[in-house]
């Protein structure tokens, strides 16, 4: 084709030289560039759909869960609010365990609220109070929110639990309450050991995992830790009671504990496992010494032996 | 394609129509530079409108009309001197004569194009660059079809007469 044969062009042909000029090779470089473009943004926007979904989904379910323990939060104070506060006509309202401890949780409302049902527990000291479960029909259907004091001291209300839910209360108020200043007035108390029930109790809290550590803590603090009574329950009909007692006395240590415990083991070694497993949790130097000596004596390696293999299953 | 079309739709249709709307950015933008920001943008706004697409046109007619918004709305009359070149074209390389004729005609041709009114240079790249009907043509540039063919008779004269023949009415 020469240029003459363009003199007199019909647009046709026109046009197939047109195209020709206006052929495009792909770019096959950018076209990939493009399609990961594409696939980026598509991707983006199918996100920014669905947080327009789940957004306002999980704010609607993040305000249902806090409303639920808002709601939860409310009941377990009720249940640990203080047990009759009609005990003496002199008594100013007793307020609830948590709310005397918690002084510095103290809210500015200090109206009466609009009235609430009786707690379980209230329930319970009502007719502990009493002496007739049939009285609880006189209680009053509401109860009035008591004023907060803000001077409750917690031997205070410690007493006041005794005295109103007797020691089961006080045991399982240790086990309920979350206010650690409350929980080691407790341990104290029970450490007394004014009775065999009381003893026992205090035992318990070491027998619980939850409230061993304050349990324990409680005895290194107690001004006079009746350290006969415990040596005697080594010897108690129940393992978890020898167990428990084992575990105070070597957390307690000392040189009275440890000449005690050594002069168990020495006595009657096959007979005192837990007064073994207590001179292992000793850790003044004279245990560390008997101890030692004993791994040298072949009479006595096989029950210090057999204390630490029970040792490790009591606390694992 | 009529009536509304799913998301998994669209990501095929515009992968399938992604090399013409290049082209045609290409063509549209006369600056390699700004090409692919302008299909960028384009696919940014099928993004965003896939959902109003209502099958009046083919997929790849609504594509393209985007692509021709995006290169206005850019300014892609940047005016600059770079001329569209063919990928066949390879400069360095020792041509035969015609292929070097070729060659020429097939710049002057691009410039005439590129010298064009703007209308008529779309029309111009729109139909004979990329084969579009007239009808396509006119749902992409919002106008008829006889203004179309009009503008496509005036692109065909104005080319003819910069390279030199006498354009001829189809006999």
């Amino acid at each position: 084709m020469n240029n003459d044969d363009f003199r007199e062009i019909p647009h046709d042909e026109l046009d197939r030289v047109i195209r020709e000029a206006l052929r495009l090779d792909t770019d096959t470089r950018c076209l990939a560039r493009l399609e990961q473009y594409w696939v980026v943004q598509s991707r983006r926007q199918l996100w920014r759909r669905r947080a327009l979904f789940v957004l306002p989904a999980a704010a609607a379910a993040a305000i249902l869960v806090a409303l639920l323990m808002v709601t939860k939060d409310g009941e377990s104070h009720k249940r640990t609010a203080e047990a009759d506060r009609n005990s003496t006509p002199v008594q100013e309202d007793a307020a609830p365990l948590e709310a005397m401890m918690a002084d510095n949780r103290e809210t500015d409302d200090h109206s009466h609220s609009a009235g609430r049902e009786p707690t379980e527990y209230e329930r319970f000291v009502f007719i502990a109070r009493t002496g007739n479960p049939t009285a609880l029909t006189s209680l009053p259907n509401k109860i009035e929110k008591p004023n907060r004091r803000r001077d409750t001291k917690p031997e205070e209300i410690v007493a006041t639990i005794e005295r109103t839910a007797g020691l089961e209360g006080l045991v399982k108020t240790a086990g309920r309450t979350t206010e650690p200043k409350l929980r080691l007035a407790i341990m104290l108390r029970l450490l007394k050991f004014d009775s065999e029930a009381v003893l026992l109790g205090y035992l318990s809290q070491v027998r619980d995992e939850a409230t061993r550590p304050l349990a324990l803590a409680a005895a290194e603090s107690a001004p006079e830790l009746p350290i006969a009574e415990l040596l005697t329950r080594l010897d108690h009909d129940e393992k978890w009671v020898r167990l428990a007692a084992a575990m105070v006395l070597g957390h307690v240590n000392g040189p009275e504990v440890t000449q005690s415990l050594i002069a168990r083991v020495t006595e009657k070694p096959s007979e005192a496992t837990e007064a073994w497993l207590a001179l292992m949790a000793c850790r003044g130097a004279m245990a560390e010494e008997f101890l030692a000596y004993a791994s040298r004596r072949p009479q006595l390696l096989g029950h210090l032996n057999n204390a630490r293999v029970q040792w490790a299953q009591a606390i694992h | 394609m009529s009536g509304p079309i799913d998301r998994h739709t669209v990501d095929q249709l515009v992968v399938a129509h992604l090399p013409a709307a290049l082209r045609l950015a290409r063509r549209l933008a006369n600056n390699p530079d700004t090409v692919e920001e302008i299909v960028q943008e384009a696919l940014c706004r099928v993004l965003s409108r896939w959902k109003s697409f209502r099958g009046d046109a083919s997929f790849n007619t609504w594509m393209m009309q985007i692509v021709v918004n995006v290169a206005r709305d850019r300014g892609r009359r940047a005016r600059d001197t770079v001329i569209l070149s063919s990928d066949t074209c390879d400069a360095s390389a020792i041509e035969p004569d015609e292929q070097l004729a070729a060659n020429e005609l097939g710049e002057m041709i691009r410039a005439a194009i590129d010298g064009l009114p703007e209308r008529q240079r779309e029309v111009a790249l729109l139909s004979l660059g990329e084969g579009l009907g007239a009808s396509e043509v006119a749902y992409i540039l919002q106008t008829t079809e006889a203004n179309v063919h009009t503008c496509l008779h005036l692109a065909r004269k104005r080319v003819a007469q910069l390279i030199g023949v006498d354009y001829a009415q189809r006999k």
